[in-house]
């Protein structure tokens, strides 16, 4: 390799002992590996790397490490409180719509015990009877 | 975030990320989002696709970093991964033989003296380039000398060669073409602006 072809390994500091001592040598006497020092040291001052959009940077950073799940952040509290809310309000409402078939007249209730407990009553009675006849 | 972490190796942090400390990712995107933008904005010269490239870089590598194998060389494995996702977005636009072509595509000679013949491009240069005309000049190198011009900003030469497989004497030769390109491109506005 040419002397002055080692500019470029010089300019990156990868010339070393006797290449290194040997090249500077050079250098003191040669104008062109001068300025073409020079040009290089102007190339790396203009090419400092600007920084980069802190959107992008931002953007890799909630992919990654404060990725966020789908519930994170999520208020369940009043969630749930709501959700209670109008379950209780559906129920009332479904409620309303239905005929109450609970409601029983209280005489028809009465009369339908009594009828039954007199027949039950006369079934007994007749069991009863049926027994002592027997013993 | 800890600062202990920015005394770390790069190779500590992939570790403690392993653990599963996840401010040490943070970290390495930190310490490399700026050359790394840069790198891939020098390639694409699209600020978007740059965007979504570098952004996919490092989110790759959260889903992945098992697959690195911690040897001390993490900056060339994240500028590899870059550059090949960067391959892979201009194969995807039919761009791939620009980055690998031979560069001589402007018909610009290396060797090539000013308009008026007389002086070769280093001597034409008046030594008054501003940053921004020196930006220019190497965003409108060919793309395989423009990257080689981004890529000696953050690695040696021995690393360049070792990153791309290529010799250390292809890598060289391509740096020294890259910059004589840049000092004709520099030497031909200098001319035009003197003409104007």
């Amino acid at each position: 390799m040419n002397v002055c072809e080692q500019i470029l390994l010089y300019a990156q500091g990868e010339l070393e002992g006797a290449d290194k001592a040997a090249f500077e040598t050079h250098l003191a006497v040669c104008q062109t590996c001068q300025k073409e020092l020079a040009f290089l040291k102007r190339v790396d001052a203009a090419l400092v790397p600007p920084a980069a959009p802190q959107s992008a940077v931002e953007h890799i950073f909630a992919k990654t490490t404060r990725k966020k799940s789908f519930f994170a952040g999520f208020n369940w509290k009043p969630a749930l409180a709501g959700a209670a809310m109008l379950g209780l309000g559906i129920f009332i409402f479904l409620a309303g719509l239905q005929p109450d078939k609970t409601a029983f007249d209280a005489r028809e209730v009465i009369a339908y015990m009594s009828e039954n407990l007199d027949a039950e009553y006369l079934s007994f009675a007749d069991d009863l009877a049926a027994l002592e006849s027997e013993f | 975030m800890d600062p202990k972490l920015q005394t770390f190796t790069d190779d500590e942090l992939v570790s403690a990320f392993r653990r599963g400390d996840e401010q040490a990712f943070e970290m390495l995107v930190l310490r490399y989002k700026n050359p790394l933008y840069q790198y891939i904005m020098s390639m694409t010269q699209d600020e978007g696709a740059a965007a979504d490239l570098f952004q996919e870089t490092f989110i790759s590598f959260f889903k992945n970093a098992d697959k690195y194998e911690a040897r001390g060389k993490f900056k060339s494995w994240l500028f590899l991964a870059a550059r090949n996702r960067t391959l892979n977005f201009f194969r995807d636009r039919d761009k791939l033989s620009s980055l690998d072509g031979t560069d001589e595509e402007d018909g610009l000679s290396l060797h090539e003296t000013l308009p008026d013949g007389t002086l070769p491009p280093l001597e034409a240069l008046s030594g008054r380039e501003t940053e921004e005309e020196i930006r220019r000049a190497a965003l409108n190198l060919p793309q395989r000398q423009r990257e080689m011009i981004y890529l000696r900003q953050y690695f040696s030469f021995k690393e360049i060669a070792q990153m791309l497989g290529r010799p250390l004497g292809t890598v060289l030769a391509d740096c020294h073409r890259a910059v004589k390109k840049m000092q004709s491109l520099l030497a031909r506005e200098n001319a035009q602006e003197v003409s104007l």
